[in-house]
């Protein structure tokens, strides 16, 4: 018996010590848990638990460079329920709808689904605050009020395509909405809780609270007067030549910022879905590239300055074409412009001039000036939906291709990319990168984030060759194709351009043109430089000195009207032919007795009328000042008073 | 010579029994007080059971069941005062009466094992695990463990000097263990019935039962085990869940890694220190049934991983102290219970806390005295009355 004792109590000792170890391997495996798998699991454990229900961020406003707001955030207060935690569901669809005016079986349908959050829909979603008040005090569990978003353009389809559109949960998608979606959106917050399996918020536990982080404001470099000015003259333009498409741009050259950029067809952001997704889509003004058609002539003729190739009183023949490998490339103008200097030849902008330039440069040089001017790349502006344009590879140009580039035929380009060149002219050789974002500031305290400052990618022209390429272009306005964008006092500088448009399949629309016209002004201190290209217009006479460059004129004009650049006196005059109409210079009155002025005013013989404001013998002051040139039938507006002025 | 060998064998057993007689005859002049020790450890237990049933409970009671929050704390107390007074009462009863008991507790055993057939449970009724009498209901599996274990215990000392004979020794009282284990697996509560044929052996274990008799038996029972766990779906996915070791896999988490995850986020978020008490989060229905098998976690998101550990080493105290008693005693069937009574306690805590930490696969055991089972905490109480009142048996001097 001992015996077998002893064995049951070796074997005791064996389970003893088996058991210890197998306690031991539990309470390692305990140990091992809270050492080493305790941090992950407690997370997936609290996200597990964690219910966060929404708080939206405010959308960053974006203003014009004067503080003109073009789109905002309007917010309102939205229901939404957590269903779980609704206990009794009839009676909370039933108390709802009749604050929201809507049928409560909807509701229920609503708030009855199994998910964790819903929004309270139909008629729960923005709405007024007294009706928020209302549901607040029913204090219905499972009921919350939260903020949600919506955005308005006060300026409807004003710079549409800039801005762009935001979506129904707050994302940018198109435009500056979209470019600068992140930095304009700003971080939701939240309301977290811990909740049980069925979603049903748990007993004394810490809800936090996250506020949302409001999206940045930002300023543009858009003016919006002078948008306004654009959108005036687009629509004057559209109900008159009803064409398919127009474009148009004004940036100040000195910094390359984008003072106006509106096109046709356009569309209000606030209901972009009523229309076709190519309208917002394409932001025509750096999304369509075309053949410019002669407004590239500036780039040859500023290449074949700075290179010395031309003197613009050096003569020229032109008998209508110019031979190139043994085939004729005739001009615009049948017959030819017969002799004529540089200078004219920019005037009548004569093909075979600026052929002859191009072959004097030769296609290292000229290719060489118009990457400089920046063609065939994007200029770089921040915006989404930027073209590249189309070059010829350097290896494949022969002396055609030569030719044609020379007057801007067989490339194609955006109009950003001739805007931007010209400004290189304007601000004497530098081409700058174009942009819109002029300003960052923190929403909450107004304090200034960031401020986007102008960019020079690089040399074009040397500033001298600056200054004559817009001379010459001054005189193009005064006296040459682009007389129709005279403006008298601000010496608009600029040229032309008429293109075939390219078919798909090779060769050139029947009829199809693209008019255009880049100005800028004054021509002595450019502040504006004015691009305007018209697709397809429908008119008898179809070039860009009669369509596209009083646009720009009248652009120039009222902008710089508009900024108080003051008018001058030293520009080049208009050179009149027979069938223009000549301006009228208004009279010195003030200072005269009303019998002077009217003598006056009989004997120019001018056809001005007269407006007097106040009762008097004496002429103490008038509008417009002595010595401007208005049309004739212009007003003149005279002061009196009983008094001379001393 | 036949006759002679049987005269032999007769005149061997006449003494073994003799030899037992006086042995009890002598005990019982040596009865002394209780084990306090392991006294104080079960009712150190059973309070802590109640306590972390109510509070793992309530939210499953209210928010799942829609009965009132203390339906389970106040049932579970019920039984506690039954299980408790039954201890207190068999504490004071002879320990070899359970042996005299037992030609009536085996076929009573056997019956309620099949009257449970007739009490359909689970969702489909597929399940007959339940004897339903009104609000009561009893786990006639528990009994069986228990009574397995007395008659383990009562057939190892009756065979003691006939160990080395497999046909003799081994068979006969697998074959009473295989009935048992066989009707609880056709309830079917297969983990249940691995706890008898474990406990079973642990007995045979302590008999002396020379090892390569086990090593015979390895083969069929192994052999058995996984007949049985590949028969059927969920134990096979239980098995291949564990095997994966990644309770968190998106199929797991659907399935049977869904407790098991749970668990492991109870744990975890528990810290060393807990929660507290009544402040688990893992109770608010993310752990189904959190009052039943996967108790220990929700003890150890609010008491913490200290909190887990000392209850671990409460478990221990008391098997320490039952493998004490069962080296203790003189008595060779006393003694054989008292082991038994320890297997089925010790394999039911690793099984169960090796299945809440992720250590082993996830089967149907409960935690003795902590997890909610009302005739559960009856029978091991009834044991641990058995236990105690080995404890005055023992031969304190023989141990110094």
């Amino acid at each position: 018996m001992r015996a077998i004792n002893r064995t049951l109590r070796k074997r005791l000792v064996i389970v003893l010590f088996a058991l210890g170890a197998v306690f031991m391997a539990l309470i390692g495996r305990l140990a091992y848990i809270q050492l080493i798998q305790s941090a992950w699991l407690t997370e997936k454990a609290e996200d597990l638990w964690r219910r966060n229900i929404p708080v939206e961020s405010k959308r960053g406003t974006i203003t014009d460079r004067n503080g003109e707001v073009l789109a905002y955030n309007g917010s309102a207060p939205t229901v939404i329920a957590i269903p779980a935690q609704i206990k009794d569901k009839p009676s909370t669809a039933e108390k709802l709808a009749k604050v929201l005016h809507v049928e409560a079986k909807d509701l229920l349908a609503k708030i009855s689904k199994r998910t964790l959050l819903v929004y309270v829909t139909p008629g729960g979603r923005k709405i007024d605050e007294q009706k928020a008040k209302e549901i607040r005090g029913l204090k219905l569990p499972g009921i919350y009020i939260t903020e949600e978003g919506k955005r308005y353009y006060p300026f409807d389809s004003l710079s549409a395509h800039i801005l762009g559109f935001s979506g129904i949960d707050n994302q940018g998608l198109t435009g500056l909405e979209e470019w600068y979606d992140e930095r304009l959106r700003g971080k939701s917050g939240s309301i977290s809780f811990f909740a049980n399996a069925r979603h049903e918020e748990m007993p004394n536990q810490n809800d936090s609270y996250t506020p949302p982080q409001n999206g940045q404001n930002l300023k543009l470099t858009i003016d919006k007067e002078i948008s306004t000015f654009v959108r005036r003259e687009i629509e004057n333009v559209v109900a008159q030549y009803n064409p398919d498409g127009v474009m148009a741009v004004v940036a100040d050259p000195k910094t390359g910022e984008i003072l106006a950029m509106e096109n046709y067809p356009t569309f209000n952001p606030a209901q972009y879905k009523e229309y076709p997704q190519e309208v917002y889509n394409r932001n025509l003004a750096i999304w369509k590239t075309f053949e410019p058609g002669s407004t590239f002539k500036i780039v040859t003729l500023a290449a074949a300055l700075e290179e010395k190739k031309i003197n613009l009183n050096d003569y020229f023949f032109d008998p209508g074409y110019y031979e190139v490998a043994g085939r004729r490339i005739r001009c615009w103008k049948a017959g030819g412009h017969g002799s004529e200097s540089f200078l004219e030849v920019v005037e009548n902008s004569c093909n075979p001039g600026f052929m002859l330039m191009g072959q004097r440069l030769g296609k290292e040089k000229l290719f060489d000036y118009i990457n400089k001017f920046g063609f065939g790349q994007k200029s770089g502006i921040d915006m989404p939906g930027e073209g590249k344009g189309i070059m010829f590879k350097l290896n494949r140009v022969g002396p055609l291709e030569l030719a044609t580039t020379s007057f801007g035929q067989g490339v194609s380009v955006t109009p950003i990319q001739q805007v931007m060149a010209m400004s290189a002219v304007a601000n004497g050789g530098l081409l700058m990168e174009p942009h819109v974002a002029k300003e960052w500031s923190d929403p909450e305290t107004g304090e200034v984030i960031e401020t986007v400052e102008p960019k020079v990618k690089n040399r074009a022209i040397s500033e001298e060759t600056a200054k004559k390429v817009r001379e010459t272009l001054e005189s193009v306005v005064a006296r040459g194709t682009g007389k129709n964008a005279f403006r008298e006092g601000y010496r608009i500088a600029g040229k032309t351009g008429t293109a075939q448009v390219a078919a798909p399949g090779g060769g050139y629309k029947q009829g199809h043109y693209i008019v255009s016209f880049i100005g800028m002004a004054p021509a002595d201190d450019p502040k504006l430089v004015a691009y305007i290209a018209v697709d397809h217009p429908k008119a008898g006479l179809v070039f860009g000195g009669v369509i596209a460059a009083p646009v720009v004129g009248n652009i120039l004009a009222d902008s710089l009207h508009y900024l108080n650049v003051p008018a001058r006196k030293n520009g080049i005059p208009r050179e009149y032919q027979y069938g223009d109409i000549r301006p009228v210079e208004v009279p010195q009155l003030s200072g005269l007795s009303v019998e002077e002025a009217q003598k006056t005013i009989i004997q120019i013989s001018s056809n001005l009328r007269v407006e007097k404001v106040g009762q008097g013998k004496h002429i103490v002051a008038q509008a417009p000042a002595a010595g401007t040139k208005v049309p004739p039938g212009s007003t003149v507006r005279v002061y009196l008073s009983d008094q001379p002025v001393p | 010579m036949a006759k002679a060998d049987t005269l032999k064998q007769e005149a061997n057993k006449t003494c073994a029994d003799l030899c037992n007689l006086l042995a009890t005859e002598n005990m019982k002049s040596a009865k002394h007080r209780p084990d306090f020790l392991l006294l104080i450890v079960i009712l150190l237990l059973v309070s802590i059971g109640l306590l972390t049933i109510y509070s793992a409970s309530i939210i499953w009671a209210a928010q799942f069941k829609k009965l009132s929050a203390d339906y389970y704390f106040i049932r579970q107390f019920m039984w506690t005062i039954l299980g408790l007074t039954a201890m207190f009462g068999v504490m004071n009863v002879p320990f070899w009466r359970w042996r005299q008991l037992l030609p009536l507790q085996l076929p009573f055993s056997i019956l309620l094992l099949l009257v449970v057939f007739a009490f359909p449970g689970g969702e489909d009724g597929s399940y007959h695990r339940w004897i339903l009498l009104g609000p009561v209901s009893f786990q006639p599996s528990e009994l069986a463990t228990l009574t397995v274990i007395l008659y383990m215990a009562h057939i190892m000392t009756k065979k003691q000097d006939r160990l080395d004979s497999f046909k003799k020794s081994v068979v006969p009282p697998l074959v009473i263990t295989g009935l048992f284990a066989g009707l609880v697996i056709a309830e079917p509560d297969m983990d249940a019935a691995a706890l008898i044929v474990v406990t079973a052996m642990a007995v045979m274990f302590g008999a002396g039962i020379p090892i390569r008799h086990f090593v015979k038996l390895a083969v069929p029972v192994i052999g058995l085990a996984a007949l049985f766990i590949f028969s059927s779906e969920y134990r096979r996915e239980r098995i291949f869940g564990y095997l994966h070791l990644d309770p968190f896999s998106i199929e797991s988490i659907r399935g049977e890694g869904w407790q098991q995850a749970n668990s492991l986020y109870a744990i975890a978020s528990g810290g060393w220190t807990g929660r507290g008490l009544g402040r688990s989060i893992q109770k608010f229905l993310y752990l189904p049934e959190p009052h039943t098998d996967f108790i220990f976690s929700i003890f150890a998101e609010e008491w913490g991983t200290i909190g887990a550990i000392v209850l671990i080493v409460l478990f221990a105290i008391l098997i320490w102290r039952s493998i004490r008693i069962a080296s203790l005693l003189p008595d060779r069937f006393g003694s054989l219970v008292a082991v038994g009574i320890t297997a089925m306690i010790g394999f039911a805590v690793i099984a169960n806390i090796g299945m809440v930490i992720g250590a082993l696969p996830v089967m149907g055991i409960p935690l003795p005295f902590i997890s909610y089972g009302g005739s559960a905490l009856l029978i091991k109480l009834l044991a641990m009355g058995i236990l105690l009142n080995l404890s005055r048996y023992t031969a304190e001097e023989q141990a110094r």
